[in-house]
């Protein structure tokens, strides 16, 4: 009876507190129901089992820890701030007589109705559109798989157990919140006098360095290894940074202008710089938060939208041709059987061979310093050089493949810089010396070309003899882990995509007949990679990845929406008697209005602006992320970048236009 | 030549839930010259608000007249209201509306930085008054860094500043102790003395007492009024008690 009565009253005090509680269900239920369709696609068998899916399923996972740890630290903030909003509430009924027990079961109550209304709805809501989701992912991961309505039902209990689990923990602190304190700091906690912020020159500096180092290293590190470790590093810096000059750096600049006498005692300047210092006092913290959220959406939309339209770029960087087939260590007289075989088996599937270029290479990778080539370099000799891939190939591949008639001696190369020192007059590669001759434009063999993470030359040398020599150095050098000599063949092949995939089949058996009754020593060793595959694998892989991208995108906007709306509505209660005085002191109701308009403008877009400018200084080094995948193409990419960020701008705008007519509606209220 | 005219005035409100209509003032009339020190006592739901909020143009009268220095507050436009205000009233209220995020020196300027006065010439005129109002040391302190009566004497400045027609005084002793609220009332009556015209509204008898004349309101009526004339405080303070033990226990109407 007893528990019924403080249902009730729970009840009530939910529907009473309707503006606060409604978008914190409505997020809660978003949430839930975006952890539910990730779970349960992770769990998907009919999906997960599919080729190519794995890397998929790895994804999803990373996409539902993410989603997790965001769940908690959402659900925290929110619960906090409503909280604060009605402590006032729980200091009456202290004062009307409820002890601190009774209001902790009414807090329970509470905390059960929108538990319970939360899963529930985010369960219902994730189960619906469950299926949409999955048909989005099939089509732009290219995925085919039928499927019919399930339910997943350990991603239910999964999603209601940590959902309760985080709603236990919210009670929890909130009856922590009510315990400590007592009835008469409840009933005044939201009119203290709220002091002035000092200004903390430090740590505005701090910020405004950690944000240069940072934007520092975003421009200036050029190798892409070192770029995806610096990344973290600067991401870390710009969220230190970001949080230090939101809440020191504003109130030092605002309180500049306040010491400018001529400036701040100006109708306009007044009231907003001093109205500025407290707002910035209470929502540094969260504009923080909203400006790295959207900094987060924005690279994460536009990188992987990127990565997926370029991933045509990318396959075809890769993989010049229908046909990528890499021989390894092939002896001369085997190159014929095995270009043989490849004929034979595009015959046999019913397609016709097209342009084909093949050549020899050797890569090997090693330290140079200038001059000096060292394989296998020790660690002083690694620290002084700048590792690099040599790409070694005899004259007569390269007039073949070049067309370029050269004359070599003995001890003569040619080089071509892919990206490196131009300008070295002599190589001398483990004490072994060659002159330059001279250097040669681009030479342009393809399938060598997607090595940008190293510096690369390519080097030509006069014939076997050099190359088998430089081989055995390397051979020596590097023993087990030396490379091979790679005889690559890249060709065109004419016909429809499934054909190609059983070329493909029918190659490796004719290989894997070719090497029947042979020693193991001398199997012929090839790897096949068809360009159709490899698509399609890149389209599960980028696909997956704008899946991911995109959800959490929206997570993180939703996110941003309801922050910027519960900043408003508690705004416009502390405005609220700031207004009236001002009224009453002699400002018109117009020019309070215009007043606090461009305060509140000005507050909600910085974090929007300043997430641009880190977007915009953080796009080198995303660049050069990118071109870790292959992908290098920055105006593809710039383009992505600012559709997206005109998107999000738009989005934002609409978001702060609603909430902004909640802010107005409170404040113009009459008592 | 009276500063403040109050003709007939009449204010209905309509209720919000039923549309019954609620008489707060029935007919008010009584001028202001200029130099007055007017205190107006009524009890709870009298009026007094009401009339004081149509005095300073927060509200419009139902029916009837008011001129401020000649001019009709009923016929200003909505966008000339708050320069009207700025320029002639100078507010003193309970709870001192005070705003938190300025300092008491910038908290006195706000109606001279709203007309858009130099910052030069707002010192100049602060001086003379945060020095005869006892402030000068408290300028650079907030709000809630002082006490409730240099709260109210801040206030006080902040009425005082633009050099207005008439201070309009809303129960300026209700929130002080009462050695605050006696030197506050030391404060309005030198204030006055120099020439200041004073409209205060209050329930308090000691506050009253200070004024050279007091209107009683009942009922949305002025129901009397008493001269201070040559009275010293205290005998002011037994006449005014007096009234009101009349006005409460329902005594007819009598002039003085």
């Amino acid at each position: 009876m007893n528990g019924f009565f403080y249902g009730k009253l729970a009840c009530g005090n939910l529907k009473k507190n309707g503006r606060l509680y409604l978008p914190y269900i409505l997020a809660a239920v978003g949430i839930g129901a975006m952890y539910y369709i990730m779970v349960a696609l992770t769990g998907d068998e009919g999906i997960m089992e599919m080729p190519g899916a794995v890397e998929l399923k790895m994804i999803m996972s990373l996409g539902c820890g993410v989603i997790m740890v965001f769940a908690v630290i959402f659900l925290f903030y929110t619960n906090s701030f409503l909280m604060k909003r009605r402590k006032k509430e729980f200091g009456l009924f202290h004062i009307l007589g409820m002890e601190k027990r009774h209001i902790g079961k009414m807090m329970f109550w509470e905390t059960c109705i929108v538990g319970a209304i939360s899963i529930a709805g985010g369960l219902l809501a994730g189960i619906i559109l469950y299926k949409l989701v999955v048909l989005v992912l099939l089509n732009i991961t290219g995925l085919e798989v039928s499927f019919g309505f399930r339910i997943s039902i350990p991603g239910a209990a999964t999603v209601a157990a940590c959902f309760a689990v985080i709603f236990i923990m919210t009670l929890l602190y909130n009856l922590r919140q009510v315990q400590k304190a007592n009835a008469i700091e409840l009933l005044h906690s939201g009119s203290q006098g709220e002091r002035e912020p000092k200004t903390r020159w430090l740590l505005a500096l701090v910020g405004l360095a950690a944000l240069g180092l940072a934007y520092g290293i975003a421009i200036v590190t050029e190798d892409p290894v070192g770029a995806m470790l610096l990344f973290f590093v600067a991401v870390l810096l710009v969220v230190l940074g970001t949080y230090c000059l939101f809440t020191a750096g504003s109130i030092a600049v605002l309180k500049m202008m306040r010491r400018n006498k001529g400036y701040y005692y100006k109708t306009k300047h007044f009231t907003s710089v001093s109205g500025m210092i407290y707002r910035m006092k209470q929502n540094a913290v969260g504009l923080a938060n909203i400006c790295i959220l959207s900094t987060m959406v924005l690279v994460m939309v536009s990188g992987t939208v990127s990565l997926y339209i370029g991933v045509n770029d990318i396959v075809n960087t890769r993989y010049p041709k229908d046909f990528s087939i890499t021989g390894y260590d092939v002896p001369d007289q085997e190159k014929a059987a095995l270009k043989e075989m490849l004929l034979q088996a595009a015959e046999e599937s019913g397609l016709t061979v097209g342009e084909t270029t093949e050549y020899t290479t050797l890569g090997i990778t090693a330290w140079k310093s200038g001059e000096n080539i060292k394989l296998a370099a020790s660690e002083t000799e690694r620290a002084e050089g700048e590792i690099c891939i040599f790409q070694l190939i005899t004259l007569e591949e390269y007039a073949r493949c070049s067309g370029d008639q050269q004359e070599l001696a003995e001890d003569e190369i040619l080089v071509s810089v892919r990206q490196g020192e131009e300008g070295d007059q002599a190589y001398s590669i483990n004490g072994l010396n060659f002159k330059i001759k001279g250097y040669v434009a681009d030479l342009d063999l393809e399938g060598l070309d997607n090595n940008v993470v190293f510096d690369g030359y390519f080097v030509v040398v006069k014939d076997n003899q050099v190359l088998d020599q430089i081989d055995k150095i390397q051979r020596e050098a590097y023993g087990d882990n030396a490379s091979t000599r790679n005889y690559c063949i890249y060709a065109d092949l004419s016909g429809e995509a499934q054909q190609k995939k059983d070329c493909g089949r029918r190659l490796e058996e004719l290989i894997e007949a070719y090497n029947q009754g042979k020693a193991e020593e001398s199997h012929l060793a090839a790897r096949l990679d068809i360009k159709e595959e490899q698509r399609e694998g890149f389209l599960i892989f980028c696909g997956g990845f704008l899946f991911l991208g995109v959800f959490l995108g929206f997570v993180f906007l939703m996110a941003t929406v309801l922050i910027i709306y519960y900043k408003q509505v508690s705004e416009g209660y502390e405005d609220k008697g700031r207004f009236e005085i001002m009224q009453k002191v002699g400002m018109s109701p117009k020019e309070v209005r215009a007043s606090i308009h461009s305060q509140v403008l000005k507050v909600f877009f910085l974090p929007l602006v300043m997430a641009c400018i880190h977007l915009t200084m953080a796009f080198p080094m995303l660049n050069r992320l990118l071109a870790l995948f292959n992908l290098r193409n920055p105006q593809l990419f710039a383009v992505c970048t600012i559709t997206c960020v005109g998107i999000f701008a738009v989005i934002y705008g609409i978001v702060f236009g609603i909430t902004a007519k909640a802010y107005y509606r409170i404040v113009g209220e009459q008592k | 030549m009276a500063i403040l005219e109050v003709n007939n005035v009449k204010k209905v409100y309509t209720t919000r839930f039923g549309g019954n209509q609620v008489q707060a003032l029935t007919d008010v009339s009584f001028s202001v010259e200029k130099g007055e020190y007017v205190a107006i006592m009524g009890e709870s739901g009298s009026g007094k608000t009401t009339l004081l909020n149509i005095l300073a143009a927060l509200d419009k009268a139902t029916s009837g007249l008011v001129l401020l220095n000649g001019k009709n507050l009923s016929t200003l436009r909505d966008s000339e209201v708050s320069a009207f205000r700025r320029e002639n009233l100078g507010f003193v209220f309970q709870d001192f509306n005070l705003l938190d995020n300025f300092n008491i020196q910038d908290n006195i300027f706000l109606p001279l930085v709203l007309a858009g006065k130099n910052y030069n010439e707002m010192r100049v005129r602060l001086m003379p008054i945060a020095e005869s109002l006892g402030i000068k040391g408290i300028l650079g302190k907030y709000p809630y860094e002082v006490s409730g009566g240099q709260k109210q004497r801040a206030a006080v400045a902040r009425a005082l500043i633009t050099n207005p027609q008439l201070i309009l005084a809303d129960e300026p002793t209700g929130a002080l102790d009462s050695k605050a609220a006696e030197s506050l009332l030391a404060q309005f009556q030198e204030i006055n003395g120099a020439g200041q015209t004073i409209l205060m509204v209050t329930h308090s008898t000691q506050a009253a007492s200070r004024a050279k004349r007091v209107l009683f309101i009942k009922d949305g009526q002025v129901f009397h009024q008493l001269y201070k004339g040559s009275s010293t405080n205290e005998e002011m303070y037994q006449k005014i008690s007096d009234t009101l033990t009349v006005i409460t226990t329902g005594g007819k109407s009598r002039e003085a």
